[in-house]
This record gives C-alpha cells, structure tokens and sequence, in this order.
C-alpha cells in the first residue's frame, strides 16, 4: 500500500472498514512520513532561514553601498549615523550597549570562551600549611561555571550581532528619511511609538526576556551537557569535566543486553515502552470512564445527582499525593489491604499489588483512574450539560437509539471540545512523576545492576530523576532530556495541529 | 494613551525587578555551619557552646543543621561549597564524600591522638590509602545476639554456647531464633567470620577498574582456634548459613517479626542492632540479654568458626571548601573528644567509640551497647563504602539460600562451592546477578 485508494471506493466502505483501512494506513505511511519529513519539511525550513539571511545582508550591503559616510560609520561605531542626525537617544542607545559589549568581552566573555574548548585544565590543588599542618587547597577551574558563562557569551554574541544589524538598518533607514526631506522621529517620537504603534514590542519584552534567560537557557545548556563526561567521577568543583563527543549518545542507543555492563539501550527501550503504554492507559482509561460516569449521573431519571457529583468531587479535595502515599502503604505487601486479605483467609500470602513488575503496572494504573476520573467527570457534565437538547430530539425522532446517538452527537462534541485536553493529559501523563515516584519509586528493579537503577515501573522521567539524584549520570541524563523534548514537542505539535478544535475553530461555536 | 504609558512603566518595573533580584544573589555573612542528626541536636547545641566558651578567641557564629550521618552525601553532593563546614557522616559514605570533595585530610597530630584514644576499627574506618578523614565518635551500627535468658541453662555461660547449641536450645523451649537470612548486610557474615575479605579499591566513586578483590572461594577458611580448613572460607560460611536456615527454631525475618514474636513471647535470640534494644528490653523484662554473635561448629569440617558483624561507624568530617579550616578542624577534634562522647552517651545512648568511655561502668550497664562494643573488639569486619552491586549480588545469594532450605534435598558441596564461584564473581562485577 504505497497510495491511498481513490476516494470513492473510500467513501463506499462501511465506518469498520474505513477504521482498519486509516489503522493499516497509519503505519504503512510511516516511512512515507520520514521521507516528506526530509525531502520537503526541513528543506523548506532552511530555506526560510536562507530567505531571513538573504535579506540581512541585502540591507547591509545596501548601508555600506548606499550609505553617506554618516551610515558608513555606523559599521564601527554603533549609532553613529543617528547621532550624526540628531537623533541622539537613538544613537547612545546603541552606542552604549556597543560600549558594555566590548567591556564584558575584554574584561570577562572572551576568557570564558578560551576555556570553553577544554572546560578548564587546571585541577584543585592541596598542600599541608607547613604552621598548622592542615591540609588546604587551592582552586582550580570549574568546569560548570565555563559552560555556563560560555553559553552565555555566546548568548550575549548573537544579541550583539542583531543589534549591530539592527543598528545598520536603522541607520540607513534615518538616511533615506533625510534624503526624502521629511522630519526625523525624535526622543519623544520613539518613546511614543513604543506605547502606541510599536506597543506588541513592550509587551512582549518582559516575556520574552523570560523565557530566554528560564527556558532557552537551560535547554541549550542541557544540550551542551550531552556532549560532555559530567558525572560523579568529573564532578565540578573538585573535578573537571570536559568534551565527549556523540559517547554518550552512543551509550544510550548501542548499549548491550540487561547482565552487560552498558545496558543503558535496553533499559531505555523498557523504560520508553512501558511509559507510552502506561500514558496511553492513564490517559484513556480516565477519559472513557470519567465520561461514562458523566453520562450515567447526567441521565434523565438519576436522583440525586448533586449529591453524586459532590461525592466524586471529594477526592479531588483531597490533595493527590496524599491518596498516592496512602494506596502505596495501603497495598504494600505487608499494607492493609494484604493484612486483612490474609487475616479474613481469602489469600494464603500477600498479593504483590507494587512489588511485582506486572501486577504493579496495573496496580498503578487502577490508581491512577481514582485521581484521575473525577476531573473527566466534572469537566464532561459541563460539557454534556451544554449540547443543545434538540439535537437529540430530531435524532429521536429520525428513529436513531441511544447508541447511535451517543456516537454522532455526543461523542463527536466532546471529542471536539477535548482534544487539546487529552493532549495535555497524555503529554501530562508520559512525564507524571508523581503517580509513579510516590506509589512505587519505579519498584521493583528492572534487572539488577540495571543503568541508572532503572525499574520495571518507572517513566523516563522518574528514571532521570534517580540517575541525577541518585547516580549523578549527568551527561547521559541530558541525552534523555533531550530525547524526551524531541518526543513530548513532535507529539504535541502534531496532534494538536490536526486536532479538529484547531482545524475547525469556528464549528459548534 | 494614558494606560498605556501606565502599562509601559509597569512592565519596566517588573524587568528592573528581574535585574535586581538576579544581581542581589552572593554575599552572604561569615560563619561556620554544623550538621548533625535531628535527635542529637540539643546536646549538639550544648558541645557548640562549650566550644565557644573554651576558645574565646573563635568569634565566628556557628549554626547549626539538621541532616542525619546516613543523608550527608545526598546532601552535600547538590553544593559541596554550600554545605556544612563540620558533619556527622557514616563511614559507608567515606569515598563518596571524598570524591567530590567534601572531606578534607584529618592533620598528622590529630590521627595520632584519636589512634590512642579511640577504637582501632573506628580510626580505620575513615581511612583512604594511607590518609584520614574523618573523627570517630561513635561505634553502633553492627548486628549482635539479643537472647532470652531461659534459653541458657542453669549451669552453663551464654559465652560458652555454639550456635548449634543456641539453636537446639531454643527449639527444646519452643522459642524462636530470628535472623534476616537473605538482606545484604546480614548475608555475607559467615563467610567474613570464617576469613574470607572483600576490598575495592576506588577510582573516585566508583570502583576502579579490577579494583574488586574477593577471596571467597578461594581463600581456606580459618577456625577459631587459628588452624586452616580444607574447605574455602565461602564454603564454610554458606554451609552455616543453609544450615541455620535448616534449623526448625530459625525464623526468617526483619524488624516486624522481631516486634511479632515478642508480643507472641515466642523471642528466643534477635540478631539485629541497637535500635531494637528498647523494643526488645522493654518485652523481656527480667530475661533480657545480649552478647556478641555466637561461635559455630561447621558441619563439613566440624572445626569452630568466628561469626562476624559488618561493623559501621559515625565521624565527623571536616569540609574541604570550610572558609575556616583551622576552626573545623578543631571543632570536630573537639565534637568527638572523650568529653564530649560521654556528654553524647549521657544524652542519646550512643555507642562511643572512645576507648575510655566504653570501659565507664554507666555504658557497661547498658547491655546493647556492651554487647556492641565487646562485638566491635574482635569479631567484626568494617563495613566500608561498598559499590551498588554488592548488595545485589549478597541478597541474590541470601535469597538462593532460603530456596535451597525449601528444597527436599541439600545442596552437595559441589553445588555451593560452584554457587560461591558465582557470588565471587557477581561482587568482582564480572556478571550482574540474576534473581
């Protein structure tokens, strides 16, 4: 199946068939999907950024071929064609930061990225004070500390760059104004137009600069971390650490079978299988009962219903990790539950609901449906409360039953209201360290001697937990991180994009 | 036009807020901080102020911290430079904590000092090649032998008993004999008692390449009386070991079991550590005693073995990033000085490691840490930082032990020489081991 069949005999199928034909589909496409993927989104993407670049340089080679002398030496010294003209806030702006750039540079940035090749050579040192016979130490590099700043020279670099960019465009656009004869926006000028015209600008700064210095930031740092030996042995201050390469890249997707000393590949399999299932489950199995529960207590005919919806609600009043820690105690192996099971005869030993892989997998995801459900619940009665009743009545009235209403009325209008939810429940859900951390810890353990000290029920995000808590691995855990950015961004952009709430805005509204 | 120049100042605040806030980090005043257990930080508080009032010249503050010996690592390992300048740490953490730096040499003069004064196990216990880390001050964590006095019979000394006497004794008046057979840090003790040794040699915190040498089966077990077995020392002990797990009065089982045969008064002997003493006191009255691990007759050779407890120890360690290390030091000399153990005895029952305190009648009394002291003396093996997999690979063999009780044959000679082959080679890390 390399084509989809023509539309028609599509449209001919019953909804079982065309169901299994999208399933197969689905999958046979997959490699069609890397290949658009390859041959036309990321071409498409680098020529975007080919476009961008283009026009940069357009408009600096049109200040230094068009340009007066007056923009000519905006090249060295930032500002300077507005200044020339008068604008003078304009021009010690850019001048000033210019200034401060090549400060930092000289007395600070360009020492750090010096190191930034080795990350430091220079170890912490001891010697005996010959007076008191204490040993003491002198310090060396510290290796963290020039990744940090590093990047952030780097950082700093770009922002310079785009400025003096800015500052050419700028530049030789105040020389065209004066050329076409018409007045210069002054001081007060630009100051207004930031409150009035250029308004998205101000607003967006704050955020912006927020989101740089606590999400970009780290992320690239992160990245930077892949590549280097960072762990307990190379342990910044008392140690250095340094460049890798792709080792740990390699560790993780050419390790050896569980019982070889890298056993990082399986592991990461195990461990990436079970949390998409456990995702799946987590996400769906609350959905589904949370709405079947919505639609028994909505039903014409249920007494009661406050009282019903208060009770489900109660456990939502109870904060979540508390329930968590109590289902953990409650069903350990010598918990309440195994105690009076054995007391009342019905099992000779314990049942091993968080001390057996499988059953524990199950275990949590039972737990997890009494979290989960009441929130489906709640958020569906408004939901289905909202669906206009004569829908139902025509439907009614068309001969359709209760069944086929569900399916062409109800569900169709949730689904479309809740899709952006389920994908945040789902991308939620393959990063829910609570559940997984307080009821089991990731017990029992995958093998042991296991990479990372990796267990039958942890996600890849409890699994990072404990190599960084635990193991201080790091490097490794950065590769992981960044496994998991790639898998939770492509997840969510996709479906979300493809979601009828985002394809349709306008229905049902 | 007007909000908007409010909204323009306003966010202009909040970014001259960011500036601010990112720029008022550092600084910090001078002082020293000290990390203890949350139970003895009373008596702690009362040590820092005898230490202040007999060095008037120290004017630096000292504070005070709440992180227990077992958690030090965990902690200092997020910010070394952060953490204490003195801590209480267990000696099991000693490379880790010297790994990344947290511990700095203990000088000459001071070494030679607690090696006069201080138990010898406990001064070794904080060494790492030829140098010291670390000033002991308390010797308690290891396992010895709670009994019930009716188990002993009239005429004869606990002392003098086998474990193959205590047990039989305890099956004649019914009461039990209660053992963890497969945890890790119960598992290997027969097999140290009958001389065989397990060392890593550190590169760093993990263990440097072949830096794991176990004698196990190779190494001929040694009996009591110093004469040398046929049978290797890992033979020995695992042979001991199936047999007690064999014997009818034996109970497999931890803390709550102890607690449940107490209550049932079906107690007979607990190996376990000082923090059941009370428990155990408290339920046995008159008959409560306690005493170091019983010697055992072997079955294959049937020469008399020790049998030895993993003997772990707390010291106080000095930060190697202290702004004040002629201050740390001192204090932590001072923290774990004779005076000081038995002001700590006095307050929390804590067993010294300080050589006189141990020999103070007031500790003597107290039987548990009698008992662990008289252990400490001979028949121990110091339980040193130990890599992840040697708890895996001892509870993998402790758990293949209580299989072969359960089983209707005995395992042959062959079948436990070929299983401490395996065990020897899983602690080496050649194999990961399989449960």
């Amino acid at each position: 199946m390399t084509e989809r069949i023509p539309e028609l005999e599509y449209l001919k199928m019953t909804a079982l068939q065309k169901f299994g034909y999208n399933f197969v589909w689905f999958f046979t496409d997959i490699p069609n999907k890397f290949k658009r993927f390859f041959t036309a989104v990321i071409p498409a993407l680098f020529l975007r950024l080919w476009y961008t670049l283009k026009g940069w340089f357009s408009v600096i080679s049109n200040a230094a071929k068009y340009g007066d002398w007056k923009t000519r030496m905006s090249f060295v010294v930032m500002g300077f064609s507005h200044l020339a003209r008068k604008q003078i806030m304009r021009g010690l702006i850019y001048l000033v930061f210019e200034v401060l750039f090549v400060l930092y540079m000289v007395f600070f940035g360009a020492g750090q990225l010096a190191m930034f090749g080795t990350l430091g050579t220079h170890e912490r040192g001891s010697y005996i004070d010959p007076v008191t016979g204490i040993e003491k130490y002198t310090a060396g590099d510290n290796s963290l500390l020039i990744l940090i700043y590093s990047i952030l020279t780097l950082f700093i670099i770009v922002a310079f760059v785009y400025l003096w960019y800015y500052n050419l465009k700028t530049g030789y656009a105040a020389q065209e104004i004066e050329e076409a004869r018409k007045k210069l926006p002054t001081a007060r000028d630009d100051i207004a137009s930031l409150a009035d015209e250029q308004y998205h600008k101000t607003l967006l700064s704050v955020p912006l600069l927020g989101l740089t210095i606590f999400t970009i930031f780290p992320i690239i740092f992160m990245i930077f971390v892949a590549f280097t030996n960072y762990d307990v042995n190379h342990n910044p201050p008392t140690t250095l650490f340094t460049w890798i390469g792709w080792d740990n890249f390699a560790k993780l997707f050419g390790g050896g079978a569980v019982g070889a000393a890298n056993n990082f590949g399986k592991v990461f399999l195990d461990i990436l299988i079970w949390t998409v299932i456990w995702a799946f489950f987590a996400t769906f199995s609350n959905y589904i009962l949370g709405m079947i529960v919505a639609l028994i207590i909505n039903k014409k005919g249920i007494r009661l219903k406050k009282l019903w919806r208060t009770i489900l609600i109660l456990t939502i009043a109870v904060p979540q990790f508390i329930s968590l820690l109590l289902m953990s105690q409650m069903l350990s192996d010598t918990g309440f539950v195994n105690t009076m099971l054995q007391e009342w005869g019905i099992t000779s030993g314990p049942i091993p609901f968080l001390s057996d892989g499988t059953v524990a997998k199950v275990t949590i995801i039972v737990v997890n449906m009494w979290v989960g459900i009441p929130y489906t619940m709640l958020m569906c009665t408004g939901i289905l409360m909202n669906i206009p009743e004569d829908l139902y009545e025509s439907a009614k009235i068309d001969g359709a039953g209760p069944v086929k209403a569900y399916m062409k009325i109800t569900l169709p209008y949730v689904l479309h209201v809740t899709t952006p939810y389920l994908i945040t429940q789902f991308i939620g859900n393959l990063n829910n360290f609570n559940v997984i951390f307080l009821l089991t810890g990731g017990a029992p353990l995958l093998s042991e001697g296991a990479a990372g000290g990796a267990g039958q029920t942890d996600l890849l995000i409890t699994w990072l937990y404990k190599m960084i808590m635990n193991e201080k691995l790091y490097g490794v855990a950065s590769v992981i991180s960044i496994m998991m950015f790639i898998i939770t961004a492509a997840i969510s952009l996709v479906v979300y994009n493809r979601s009828k709430a985002v394809k349709n805005e306008e229905d049902f509204m | 036009m007007k909000k908007r120049i409010i909204s323009l100042l306003a966010c202009g605040a909040i970014a001259a807020g960011t500036v601010m806030g990112l720029s008022a980090c550092g600084g910090g005043e001078d002082k020293m901080i000290v990390w203890g257990p949350a139970t003895q930080q009373a008596v702690l508080q009362q040590m820092v102020d005898e230490f202040l009032a007999q060095n008037p010249d120290i004017t630096i503050p000292i504070e005070l911290g709440i992180v227990g010996e077992g958690d030090a690592y965990s902690k200092l390992s997020q910010d070394v430079e952060a953490g204490a300048d003195v801590y209480a740490y267990a000696n099991d953490q000693l490379v880790q904590l010297r790994s990344i730096g947290a511990l700095a040499r203990v000088p000459d003069a001071a070494v030679t000092s607690m090696k006069q004064t201080d138990d010898a196990g406990a001064v070794e216990s904080g060494k790492i090649g030829e140098y010291y880390y670390g000033y002991p001050y308390a010797a308690d964590n290891g396992f010895f032998m709670y009994y019930n006095t009716d188990i002993v019979p009239a005429d004869t000394k606990i002392e003098d008993m086998t474990l193959n006497e205590i047990l039989d004794a305890c099956a004649e008046k019914s009461l039990y004999f209660i053992y963890q057979m497969k945890t890790g840090w119960y598992a290997g003790s027969f097999i140290y008692g009958a001389g065989g040794s397990y060392e890593v040699t550190w590169d760093g915190a993990e263990p440097a390449e072949n830096g794991i040498v176990c004698d196990f089966d190779t190494k001929k077990a040694v009996a009591a009386d110093g004469t040398v077995s046929e049978y290797s020392a890992g033979v020995i002990g695992a042979q001991m070991h199936y047999d007690l797990g064999k014997h009818d009065a034996l109970v497999d089982g931890d803390d709550t079991v102890i607690t449940n045969y107490l209550q049932n008064k079906k107690m007979g002997v607990a190996i376990t550590g000082t923090w059941n003493g009370k428990l155990i006191s408290e339920n046995l009255g008159d008959k409560y005693a306690a005493t170091i691990l019983p010697d055992y007759e072997s079955s294959l050779d049937h020469k008399t073995y020790h049998w030895y407890t993993f003997a772990g120890y707390k010291l106080y360690g000095v930060n190697s990033y202290s702004k004040h290390p002629e201050e740390a030091h001192k204090l932590a000399q001072f923290l774990s000085s004779q005076a000081m153990q038995e002001k700590r005895f006095d307050a929390v029952e804590i067993g010294p490691s300080n050589k006189t305190v141990a020999a103070m009648d007031k500790v003597k009394n107290n039987v548990a840490i009698n008992a662990i002291s008289k252990q400490f003396e001979h028949n121990y093996v110091i339980q040193k930082s130990m890599p992840s997999t040697y708890w895996s690979a001892m509870e993998a063999y402790g758990t293949n032990v209580i299989e072969w009780t359960k089983a209707t044959t005995a395992p042959s000679t062959q079948d436990i020489t070929a299983r401490i082959a395996t065990l020897v080679q899983e602690l080496k890390g050649q194999t990961t081991p399989q449960s």
